[in-house]
């Protein structure tokens, strides 16, 4: 799935530089307007990158991950192009993912990819891989979220922007858990942090 | 003097007799008389030896009892007080080893309470152990089989609630 995605961002990217040579050249504000032209679904979480980026430098972050998407090279730690990346996923694409819901438009190969992804794959491996992603690109801890009912969208949203506070590209994984009987728990940078019905039970242990 | 010769006692066979028994006196004398009284003498001198020795052995072994007397006084007094202090010695150990017991009752008897009492601290804690696993699985049954979904719910709510709290 990942490599499909590498793919189609960085099909996306370079038509978008080789339709307009002078990308680079341009101001601020008219690199926001050829982003949002090109990529609009995910526009807004390559502004910044690219509002500072240069030519030589965004080269350099397209073949680091044009390899790194053929499994020849890890990422490295300063590739903007693979955080902004990581960056749409936990957020936008979060979201899209709890709705299964594709993006629009589907004009570009990015968001074809996304919703060809959406259709063929479930809940969890998407979360998985995209947990993955992320991990490798900016060792952000595994976030798992248990519940012992179903989160509706909002709730999640929630929990996960309050999550992102702690760390930005945290990708929170939904899971659902008869076992806890009530209440949740999260497993957050290898600490379990437990108000489930269950856990308060076995406590009784400590009595 | 008729009438000796009546009785056919004369001069002559009187002398006659006188001189015989003097013959038969002085032979008897010679070869009896005299072996007789050289052997009574020697056996009267015999006698008073062996009187004299007994005596004399008498008078030894009265001396030997004496003395074996007087060793087995001395033996005795030895004895009695060997005996006595055996006695002593043994009451002594006695007392020592009574001593002994005691001590050794009194360790057995609170290493045994001891014992006792971590048993009886093990039994409370294993069914203390158990009834609060039986509660827990009550608890847990009557969680999971009586509680409304809406309850439930509205826990998830509140966990997070508390979450949110403990993660910042």
């Amino acid at each position: 799935m990942l490599k499909a995605l590498l793919s189609s961002l960085i099909k996306d990217l370079l038509k978008l530089l080789s339709g307009h040579k002078d990308f680079f050249a341009a101001s601020a504000s008219a690199r926001e307007k050829i982003l949002e032209s090109e990529i609009p679904e995910i526009a807004a979480y390559f502004q910044d990158y690219f509002k500072e980026a240069e030519g030589k430098k965004v080269l350099k972050d397209l073949k680091n991950a044009i390899l790194f998407a053929q499994k020849k090279e890890p990422p490295e730690g300063s590739n903007g192009l693979l955080k902004s990346l990581a960056d749409y996923l936990s957020k936008k694409f979060a979201l899209l993912l709890d709705e299964k819901k594709a993006p629009t438009p589907k004009k570009s190969h990015f968001t074809k990819t996304l919703a060809h992804i959406l259709n063929i794959m479930d809940y969890r491996e998407i979360s998985q891989e995209i947990e993955n992603f992320i991990h490798e690109i900016a060792a952000v801890p595994y976030t798992l979220v248990q519940s012992a009912t179903h989160l509706d969208l909002r709730e999640k949203n929630l929990i996960r922007q309050e999550l992102q506070k702690k760390e930005s590209l945290i990708f929170p994984i939904f899971q659902v858990n008869r076992s806890l009987i009530g209440g949740m728990r999260i497993f957050l940078a290898g600490k379990t942090h437990d108000e489930s019905w269950f856990y308060k039970v076995n406590r009784l242990n400590q009595l | 003097m008729e009438g000796l010769t009546k009785l056919g006692i004369n001069l002559q066979s009187i002398i006659l007799y006188l001189v015989n028994f003097g013959i038969l006196l002085a032979v008897l004398t010679k070869l009896l008389y005299r072996p007789i009284i050289g052997y009574l003498d020697r056996r009267r001198e015999e006698i008073k030896n062996s009187i004299t020795e007994a005596e004399r052995l008498k008078n030894e072994f009265q001396k030997k009892i004496d003395q074996i007397h007087k060793e087995k006084e001395e033996t005795h007094a030895t004895l009695r007080r060997e005996i006595e202090e055996m006695k002593k010695y043994t009451e002594q150990k006695k007392a020592e080893m009574v001593k002994e017991m005691e001590l050794e009752r009194a360790r057995l008897l609170e290493q045994t309470q001891h014992e006792i009492e971590k048993r009886k601290q093990e039994l409370i804690a294993q069914a203390e152990k158990k009834l609060l696993e039986l509660i827990k699985k009550i608890t847990l049954d009557i969680l999971q089989n009586k509680i409304p979904q809406e309850v439930i719910e509205e826990s998830v709510k509140d966990s997070w609630q508390k979450l949110k709290s403990s993660i910042n």
